[in-house]
Formats: structure tokens, sequence, C-alpha cells
């Protein structure tokens, strides 16, 4: 015993332990095996991360350092568009990976100017033939590539690209599709309106959010002829159709817009009623008068407001009435309407059976 | 029949029970994986601050009870106020305090007291006063003094009081990210066919990370061994689990630390719960329950960045009042909702959600400690050798570190909360010993919880109204 | 040019968080014969404003650690009201570009701003001043 060897000695605990388990015990064992395997794999590979990390860090920092401050020489004055792209030209040719980072910094930069520097810039990634690394990105597999692409052809303006993104409207992405029509917006091609409206007929809050933001920055000759949404099928469009007609202040609108109070959706109701608070304009009195004596709940707090706000005191007989509506928040809304009228805290007392309406409407600190 | 013969039917119920939540465990791993990747990806794209000048945000109100507060109040008010989101306000509810929070706030922000006429559309005690201030910076303040009746009746007076769409609900002292509400607030826009009725967030721990001006500037794991267990104990739950949760919208749980909702629906439902300590599952399965029943496609989402820090325990004595207090609040849920248990009618909440919480979340602490002294019993009795015990064990433990490391790498490739080395050898090494001392401690704590329970114990326990700040039921998954 | 002709060389403090806007500012500055200091954070603002007092001062408004604002406010108030303070913002904060106005900044430009434009400015509060 003494004297074994290395493998007869395994081989006794085989014999001994393995041998010994039953199907029960081995299948613990293996779990084990399989849980210590996966954990010391895990530990491996998060401390190769940590210590990859700090030395690609490194690198990539300096990497871009070295581009900004050739943009930003350049954008002096000191560099020659010539001697830009022969240093540039030198940092790819040491490792092309420096190729996406120069993409990554001439878009920043672009990001900063406003229109007059574009042209040099996109002289300069022509020039460094970036601009088909872009169009390469945008076949790229993964949708965020794209959309990443898609953000730089429009902040650039290269209007090569121009049907490669119509292609890809149809996507199912939202994110990529709001960069696509941001895009397609700031290359000015109008054409994508007829197709968008089968690509998907729905467009969320979040997406009217981001465009209409967008649009915002637009000159007013730059944007979309959005009245024609006001007669979509989709319901979603109307609403955008009729949020832009708020907010890019349509006044000739307020008959489709107060047609549009019958229509079945509620959100589409409470954009337009939104849009004829913010405009005031009497125009839309008749619209209002007709929604009120169909409206309930929140749309009927909401018309009786709009129509309070339009100041005109032969509304006050029309009002009355709902300061003794069966709903106390009714009630509420319509006095708050009569006091936007004109009528005074005496005779708005002698209108509401509750003394603590009138104090609430009248505090100055809950204006 | 021999003994032998049922201990090892036994045996193989316990095992199948620990294979089937193992597999649980790595499979919510992976999908949790993927939707972070996807969801990381995403939100680079997305320019935040279109919200913050968006005339179509929709109105958000932060209702932030506060009992016995005075201290840090108005800190805690300022940096909510200062939370970056174009159309909010902010409803601090002083539930009855018995110190000077309310006049600390009212001398902080010269409030005054207004003839507010409050709309009772939840249950709540009697609300004395409603305060706001004549300066127009801080018009977005409101104020509710109330008598004392709860947490849940806090919130239900500032869901009466308040005038937002949507509603955040939020511990006053936690300490939020400044574009919390923006990043919160996107589930909400996004849905076009389906309902989003709630939207939860991570919950993280602050402890021994530096704070200055309400602002997290770094973050570090804690040294304290209880608090760095929580640490680890939080990734994995948060990142590991709940986001899988949320992808097959089979999401029961929103951390009263944090969550925002629709305040409609929950007005609908009834508000918040007066009977229960686990009043942030309660409303959320009530919830869930109703738009079942009404046939509204619905979602409950969930954020996956981490946006909201607090501190958490450091005694073995708070710590085990916490999770005495979860375990109470939990079968108060189980129980108050046992009708959807494998009911097909609630779709996934009825098949998967309620199964699994009452198998794996209510029973697990129980079966762990069955089987632990049953395994004990049939060792000293000589039906299973010694072997079968350790390896038993041994798979335990592997199991348990094989998925704190996953927690710890997903971290790393998407988050990369904590990223020196420093950090990484303090969370690895925790992982390895946290299975002897901190998991069994919160079994232990569990069980007391179900012995109080059935004892027909209700409320705070004794350390009452100070766990108003703490999060009430994150209940991360061991 | 102007920073050289008077025979002073003018020095301008610049805090900005965006690295790239900080260099391209820099240089466009220092070509034009002026001194340039830089921080990028208001941290790192305020403690070079402890220990140097510059011409003029060049701030963005959205910066971690202290904002411009503060910045703003420190020049104004603890070195003196007569150096001129430019903010730069970006789009949509409209709200704290008529804040820095009421502080007593002197200029403003919003981002994406042109550099051209910007370098007029500089030289025009100079020779205000």
């Amino acid at each position: 015993m003494m004297r074994i060897s290395q493998t007869d000695w395994i081989a006794e605990l085989e014999n001994t332990w393995l041998d010994s388990l039953s199907p029960f015990q081995l299948l613990l064992l293996t779990l084990v095996v399989i849980s210590t395997l996966t954990a010391v794999f895990l530990v491996a590979y998060v401390i190769l991360l940590m210590l990859i990390r700090n030395r690609r860090k490194r690198w990539a920092d300096a990497l871009q350092a070295r581009i900004e401050d050739g943009i930003a020489v350049w954008l002096a004055g000191d560099y020659s568009i010539r001697e830009l792209i022969s240093t540039f030209q030198g940092e790819i040719k040491k490792d092309p990976r420096a190729r996406k980072t120069i993409l990554n910094v001439i878009f920043a930069t672009s990001k900063l100017f406003r229109q007059e520097g574009q042209a040099a810039l996109r002289q300069l990634l022509t020039d460094l033939n970036l601009h088909q690394l872009c169009y390469k990105l945008l076949k790229n597999w993964h949708w965020y590539q794209q959309a990443y692409a898609t953000q730089i052809i429009g902040q650039l303006q290269l209007e090569q690209a121009l049907p490669l993104l119509k292609r890809k409207l149809k996507t199912k992405n939202s994110t990529l599709r709001l960069e696509l029509i941001t895009a397609m917006v700031a290359l000015g091609d109008q054409s994508w309106l007829q197709e968008i409206d089968y690509t998907s007929a729905h467009l969320s809050d979040w997406e009217q959010i981001v465009l209409l933001e967008r649009f915002r920055r637009l000159s007013t000759d730059q944007l979309p002829p959005f009245e024609i949404w006001l007669t979509s099928a989709h319901t979603d469009w109307v609403l955008f159709g009729v949020r832009l007609c708020r907010h890019f202040n349509r006044f000739d609108q307020v008959p489709e817009l107060g047609n549009l109070l019958q229509h079945p959706d509620k959100k589409v109701q409470m954009a337009v009623l939104d849009a004829f608070a913010y405009f005031g304009s009497p125009e839309a009195i008749p619209f209002l008068i007709r929604y009120l004596h169909q409206a309930t709940g929140h749309q009927l707090r909401t018309t009786l407001r709009v129509l309070g706000n339009q100041g005109d005191p032969d509304l006050v007989t029309l009002l009355i009435p709902y300061s003794t509506h069966t709903d106390p928040t009714v009630q509420l809304s319509a006095l708050s309407a009569l006091k936007e009228t004109g009528l005074t805290k005496i005779k708005l007392s002698q209108l509401s059976s509750d003394p603590r309406y009138i104090d609430h409407l009248f505090d100055p600190k809950l204006q | 029949m021999s003994i032998s013969f049922w201990a090892d039917i036994l045996s193989y119920i316990f095992l199948v029970y620990t294979l089937v939540l193992m597999l649980i465990y790595i499979v919510s791993a992976l999908a949790s994986y993927r939707v972070i990747r996807k969801h990381v990806a995403e939100t680079s794209f997305v320019d935040f601050r279109q919200i913050l000048t968006s005339p179509l945000s929709p109105k958000i109100s932060i209702i932030a009870p506060a009992y016995n507060e005075a201290l840090n109040i108005v800190d805690n008010a300022k940096s909510l106020l200062a939370l970056e989101y174009p159309n909010f306000e902010v409803v601090i509810v002083n539930d009855g305090s018995k110190d000077e929070t309310l006049q600390r706030l009212i001398d902080a922000y010269k409030l005054e007291k207004t003839s507010f006429m409050v709309q009772q559309q939840v249950e709540c005690k009697e609300i004395v006063g409603v305060y706001k201030a004549r300066d127009e910076a801080v018009s977005h303040l409101t104020v509710v003094d109330k008598r004392n009746g709860g947490k849940s009746d806090a919130l239900n007076a500032g869901i009466n009081v308040c005038a937002g769409e949507l509603f955040a609900c939020i511990d006053v002292d936690c300490i939020l990210e400044r574009d919390a509400l923006l990043r919160m607030i996107k589930p909400f826009l996004e849905e076009t066919d389906q309902k989003v009725i709630a939207t939860g967030g991570v919950i993280r721990l602050a402890n021994d990370c530096i704070i200055s001006d309400g602002r997290l500037i770094e973050i570090n794991v804690p040294r304290n061994l209880i608090a760095r267990a929580q640490v680890l104990e939080y990734m994995r739950a948060f990142l590991l689990s709940r986001v899988a949760w949320a992808n097959i919208n089979g999401l029961l749980l929103i951390s009263g630390a944090l969550g925002l909702f629709d305040k409609q629906t929950v007005v609908e439902a009834g508000g918040y719960s007066h009977k229960t300590v686990g009043e942030d599952m309660e409303l959320v399965m009530r919830m869930r329950r109703m738009m079942e029943e009404r046939k509204q496609p619905y979602a409950v989402r969930y954020i996956p960045d981490p946006l909201c820090w607090t501190e958490g325990p450091t005694s073995w004595d708070i710590l085990g009042r916490q999770r005495n207090r979860w375990t109470r609040g939990l079968m108060d849920c189980l129980k108050f909702h046992r009708k959807v248990f494998f009911n097909p009618d609630y779709r996934i909440m009825g098949m998967i959600s309620y199964p699994f919480w009452f198998l794996y979340e209510w029973l697990a602490p129980i079966i762990e400690s069955l089987g632990l002294v049953f395994s004990i019993i049939l060792w000293i009795l000589g039906i299973i050798n010694g072997a079968s015990f350790w390896l038993l064990l041994a798979t335990v433990y592997s199991y348990a570190i094989c998925l704190s490391c996953l927690a710890i790498w997903v971290d790393q490739k998407t988050y990369l909360q904590y990223r020196s080395r420093r950090d990484l050898g303090r969370l690895l090494l925790i992982a390895f010993i946290e299975p002897f001392f901190y998991h069994p401690f919160t079994v232990y704590s569990s069980i007391r919880g179900n012995i109080d329970y059935l004892r027909g114990k209700k409320g705070w326990g004794s350390m009452t109204r100070q766990g108003l700040s703490k999060p009430t039921t994150p209940t991360p998954s061991s | 040019m102007e920073g050289e002709s008077t025979g002073k060389t003018y020095t301008i403090l610049i805090a900005e968080d965006e690295a790239l806007v900080l260099k391209m500012l820099t240089y466009r500055l220092q070509k034009e014969g002026f001194t340039v200091l830089t921080a990028s954070d208001g941290k790192q603002a305020l403690e070079l404003l402890r220990t140097t007092t510059p011409d003029l001062v060049i701030t963005d408004l959205m910066m971690p650690y202290h904002s411009g604002l503060e910045v703003l406010e420190y020049v104004k108030k603890s070195l003196s009201s007569r150096i001129p303070v430019l903010v730069l913002s970006a789009s949509g904060q409209e709200q704290t570009v008529l804040k820095a106005f009421s502080l007593g900044a002197d200029d403003f430009a919003l981002k994406p701003f042109s550099p051209n434009e910007l370098v007029s400015r500089v030289r025009k509060h100079l020779k205000s001043r």
C-alpha cells in the first residue's frame, strides 16, 4: 500500500467511490460539476473582461483624442484638408478600426454645427471613403447599426443613400423607422408620405413625441404636408396630424379639426380639444357646443374648460346647467368655466350648492 | 414498504423541485440578458431630452409618503423637485407625523394652507390640509397633511389630491437618478394596442456609495458584509429574474420604492389596500386581476436601468424584521388572490406568475429547511450515507455560486456598475461566503414570518413606522 | 489680431463637458491669439476661477457637478460683474437661458452654433469692456 503509483490511487478512488454511487448521487455529482465549471468560466470571463477593457479603453481614448485634435486644428485653419486626410489615412493604415472612430468624430462634429459647416465635413467624409462604411453599416444585420448609419446620412445629407433608406421603410423596428423618417425629411424627400401609411398603421405616442421634436427644428417650408394625415384611415396618423396642426398653428384647419370631434377615437377628440384650447378661435365654438352634448367624463370636463377659456358671455346660459351636474368633478369644471366667462364670485356662489367649490376656484395659490 | 423506499420517493420530489427551480432561473437569466442588451442598445438612440421639451408629455405626480422624517425631509423634497421632467408635481404626504416633518416643509418653502377641494376617489383617512407655495419656482410642490393611517393610506391620500394622468409612488429617502421619470414614462408612450398599467424600476443599494446634494457621485460595493450580500441579492433578483418576468408580461410586483402607475386604472381598482403590509405587490395583483376580468389588453413593464438607490439595513435585527414583513406581505397577497391559482382565465398571471410565487417564493424557504432537516434525520438514521448528504449540500452551494457569478457577469456585460478591481473582488468573495451566513438567515427570517403570520400578527412589527421609508417588498429571490 | 494688437493677451476660460466642443473652441480661440484655460466640468471651472481671473468666460449650461449657472453666478458675484460671460446651451433649454440672463449673462449661443459667430461675439464683448 505504501508504494502504489498515482494511477493506482485514482483507480482505487474510482473503485471505492464512483462505483459505489447510486444513480441519485451520480446525478447530484453531475450537477455539482456543471455548476462549478460554469461558475469558474464566468469568473474567468469577468476577470478577462476587466483586464481587456482597461487596455482597450486607453487605446480607444487615445485614438479618439488624436482624431478630435486633428479635426479641431483643421477647423481652426491650421491644417489643410489634404493634410488632415493624410493624417487620418495614416491612422487607418495603422489600425483599420480607426475608420469607425473617425466616422464617429465627424458625426459628432457635424452635430455641433449649423448648415454652413456641413459641406466641408461631407467633403472630408467622402474623401476618406467613409460614406461607403456608412452604406455598409446600413446593410448590417443589427438594427442599431442601421439606425446609426441612418442618423449620419441624415445629418450629413448624403443624398445618394436615399433609395437605400426608402427600401428600409417597411422595418418593424420603431427606432429605426424614426431615424429613417427623420433622415428623409432632412434630405427633403416627401415621397415617403405615401408609403408610410401602409408600412405601418401604428404610430405610438413615443414616436409622435420624437418626430414632433425633430419637426420643430425644421423651418416651415421643410415640414411634410401633415394636413393630409387628418383624413388618414389610421387613427394614430390622424392623431399625429391633429397634434401637428396644433403645434404649427394651423388655424386654417379649424373646420377639419372640428369635424374630427366626431372621430370615434377618444384620444383624437382630446387632441382636437387641446388644439382648440390653444387656438382660442371663435370659429371652433359651434363644433364645441355640438360636442358638449355628447361628451362624458374627462372629455366633458375638458370641453367645459375650453368653452370657458373662450371668455364669451353668450355661453353662460349653456354652461349653467352643468354646474349642478351629478358628477362633482363636472360641477367644478363648469363653475371654473363660468368664472372664466366673467361671472362674479357672488353669482357663482348662488349657482353652487357647496361653497367649498367656490373657495377652491378663487384660491390664488391654486391657480 | 420500508422507510428507505419512502425516503427515496421524498428525495426525488425534492430533487425535481430543485431541478425545476434551477431551470427556471437559468432560462430567465438568459432571457434577461438578451432583453437588457436590447434595451441598452435601444436607449443609446434615445435622446431623453426630447421628452423634456415635448408638449405631448403626460403629467406625472410623484407621491412620497413621509412619517417622522423631519431630519431629512427638506433635502429629500429638494432632490425630488429637481428631477428632470417637463410636467410634474411632487406631492408629499405627511402621514400624521409626531415630529416636525410638516413644520420644516412649511418653513423651508413658505407653504400656505389652501382651500383645495379633495375628490375622494380612493379610501383614505381625513385630510387636514393641503399646502402650496406662493413662490413660482416651487409651484409644483404640494404637501398634504393627514391623520395617521399607514403607508397605504398615505399613498391613497396622495392619489386623491394629485392631478397627473400617471403617478409615481416613491420612498421619500430614495435617491432617484435625475432622468428616472423620463426613462420610466417611455413604456407608457410606446404601446399602441395594449394599455401599460404600471412600470417598475430597479432598486439598487447605496450603502458606502458617495452621495452629494442628493446625487450619486461614486458607486462602491459596501464593506459591511450584510449590505454587500444584499447588493448581490438585489443584482440577482433585478438583473436575472425581474426583467425576464416583465418580458413575458408576468410581473406581479413593482417595488414600493419606485413605480409609475396609470392613475385611472389604480382608482378603478380601488387604490392601495389597508389590509396588508405588502401593499405594493397587492395593488399590482389587483390591477392585473381587474384587467384580466375585463378582458382588456394590458401590460406591466419594467425598466432595467438602475434608477433608484436606497440604503439597505446593516444589522441582522432590522434585516430580519424586513424579511419577516416581506414574507407576511407575500402571504397576504397570495391569500387574497388565491382564486387565480392555476386558473386559465387569468392567463400568464394565473398559470405561471402566481404558481411561481406560490411554489418558489413562498414555499422555497420552507421546503429548503424541511429538506435540510429531513436529510439530516435520514443521515443520522443511516438510511442515506454521508456522501449523499454532502453531495446534496454541494449541489445547492455550487448552484448558488453559479447564479451569483451569472449576475456579476450580466452586470459587467451591460451596466458595468461596479468597475474597479476592488469592487469585483468584493462581490466575488461575497458570492462564495454568502451561502454560509446570509442566505440561512434570510430563510430563518422568512420562516419566522410564516409563524408570525399564522399567529395573526399584522402591521409593521416593533419597528412600526420607521419601516415606512424602507422599500416594502422588493423581495429578491433566493 | 485682436488679442495681440492691444499689446495684451486676453485670457478666456471655457467650461464645457463635451470634449469635442472644448477642443474646437480652444484651438480656434488660441489661433485668434487668446490664452485659453479649459475646464471639463463645473467643479474644475470653479477651482480655476479661485486662482485666476480671466477676461471672459464661456460656459456650457448643462455640465456635471455644478451647473453653468453656478459658474456664472460665481463670476458675477464673487469676481467682477464686468467680466463678460457667454453661455452655451442646447436648444430646448429656454428656461435655463432666461435664468442665465437674470443672473447677468452677457450673451448666449445656441448649439448647434457657428464658430465664426462665436469668435466675433467674443471679440465684441472684449472690445466693449
